[in-house]
């Protein structure tokens, strides 16, 4: 690819699928504002690392208000959620949620719980040959959901084929499935059900994050509770649990890193920043302009869609030396993908807590883990670049 | 540049050791050291992890 290559970014193709990193790289040395009007949407794209990082930031001119998907998936599932909006409500819905996710409080209220379930989940997976990463991902995510929202184990299953869902795509089709309206629907009136239960009755001893809501001094209104849970659990569908699958996989690719970190398990923490940066399992999310914008001698219109791809930012030679290098002792920590500015992921600390704690038992139990790169078709998510794959067994490694 | 953290804020998120590594470092168990008289070369880090604090416990005063 060069400069005379005349680029055709397609954000649902299979190319995107299997690997976007050197489309990236075009993008951003070549068309740092990169404009398109394919499927008949017409959209922007920023890839280098300092402007996606400085549109995040500036929220009064990117805002969120018309959704963070491409095919609008999250704002068809829970229209207006908390991450759909901007300050000034986005902040006082936000600022309900935050405390829930404080590390000092998930260090003393949830990680010994979800210590113990990751340790089981690890027990019983781990010598069978290759590791199920996506099992391993899944239970845990499940784990956290169930801690987090106090959902009956009964009802567990349903759930999580309702999240696997959502996010599942076909390449090629820029359109949102009905099945995964479907799913985020039902997510959506299963949590409103749960809800009305909790309030009637207290689980869990109050310390998951729809008691907390609850207890709020200016109580949630329906609508409010009805714009949080669900967007909670949809968050929930698939990044934290390709975070898993892709640190299990790329460490499998890397044995020399791989043993060190199992010698030294206080670098865990920062070999998850290494992975989320060189992995990105949330690739971009959308943007609408409240003002036209100039950037790189290209003018973007005001109420334009704007991509900002993480996950080319987080390759931009730029800002990273050697960026296509997977290296878990490079200074950790700046990269993209869990945003920054007021949508910063609110799920983060959790995030990193279920990836951590899976990373810990494994290296423990099973630090040689055999790992299959069997490749059965991408897991294709929208903006998500998956790993985890409903076949059994199959797992497709994407880098 | 003088930094200062209120301890009763820090919830240990964290982000200060990222966006200004090295002059905040979070122990075990989460309680917070860093550095009160950083580098001015460092003052646009300290800022950024200042005004990116979840909890904003981070000060800064600029007093000779």
């Amino acid at each position: 690819m060069n400069a005379d290559t005349v680029i055709d970014f397609d954000p649902f193709s299979q190319e995107m699928y299997d690997d976007p990193y050197p489309i990236y790289k075009y993008l951003r040395d070549h068309a740092p504002v990169y404009h398109t009007t394919k499927y008949s949407l017409e959209f922007w794209v920023l890839s280098r690392y300092d402007d996606v990082l400085n549109a995040t930031r500036e929220h009064s001119i990117f805002s969120n208000r018309t959704g963070g998907d491409l095919d609008h998936t999250d704002s068809l599932i829970v229209p207006n959620h908390v991450a759909d909006i901007d300050p000034p409500e986005h902040g006082i819905l936000r600022a309900m949620i935050q405390p829930w996710f404080s590390p000092k409080r998930m260090r003393t209220v949830v990680e010994p719980q979800l210590r113990q379930r990751v340790k089981h989940i690890v027990e019983e997976l781990a010598h069978t040959t290759p590791l199920n990463a996506d099992k391993i991902a899944w239970d845990t995510a499940m784990s956290a959901v169930q801690i987090m929202h106090s959902v009956p184990s009964e009802d567990l299953n349903r759930l999580e084929a309702w999240m696997r869902t959502v996010y599942r795509r076909t390449a090629n089709e820029p359109t949102f499935p009905l099945e995964a309206l479907y799913s985020g629907k039902a997510i959506c009136e299963y949590m409103r059900e749960h809800v009305e239960q909790v309030k009637n009755s207290p689980t869990n001893g109050g310390e998951d994050i729809i008691n907390m809501l609850l207890r709020n001094d200016e109580v949630p209104t329906d609508d409010q509770m009805n714009r949080i849970v669900p967007h909670l659990i949809i968050g929930q569908s698939g990044t934290t649990q390709d975070l898993i699958c892709r640190s299990l996989h790329c460490l499998a690719s890397y044995p020399d890193q791989r043993h060190w970190l199992a010698e030294h398990p206080e670098g865990i923490p920062a070999a998850i920043e290494e992975i989320l940066r060189f992995a990105s399992p949330v690739q971009h999310l959308r943007r609408v302009t409240n003002q036209e914008v100039e950037l790189h001698g290209v003018k973007i219109p005001r109420y334009a869609t704007v991509l900002l791809l993480f996950a080319s930012g987080n390759r931009d030679e730029r800002k990273f030396e050697d960026p296509d290098v997977f290296n878990i002792r490079r200074q950790p920590g700046l990269h993209l993908s869990l945003s920054y500015g007021v949508h910063h992921c609110v799920g983060a600390p959790l995030a990193r807590m279920e990836t951590r704690l899976v990373l810990e038992e494994v290296l423990k139990q099973v630090p040689e883990y055999d790992i299959s790169e069997v490749s059965d078709g991408s897991h294709i998510g929208g903006s998500l670049k998956g790993l985890f794959s409903d076949a059994a067994g199959g797992t497709e490694l994407s880098h | 540049m003088k930094v200062v953290v209120d301890l009763n804020l820090c919830q240990g998120y964290g982000e200060c050791t990222r966006l200004a590594y090295g002059l905040f470092k979070l122990g075990q168990d989460l309680e917070l050291a860093w550095e009160a008289h950083p580098d001015e070369e460092r003052q646009a880090d300290v800022e950024v992890a200042a005004a990116t604090c979840p909890t904003q416990a981070i000060s800064i005063s600029y007093e000779e």
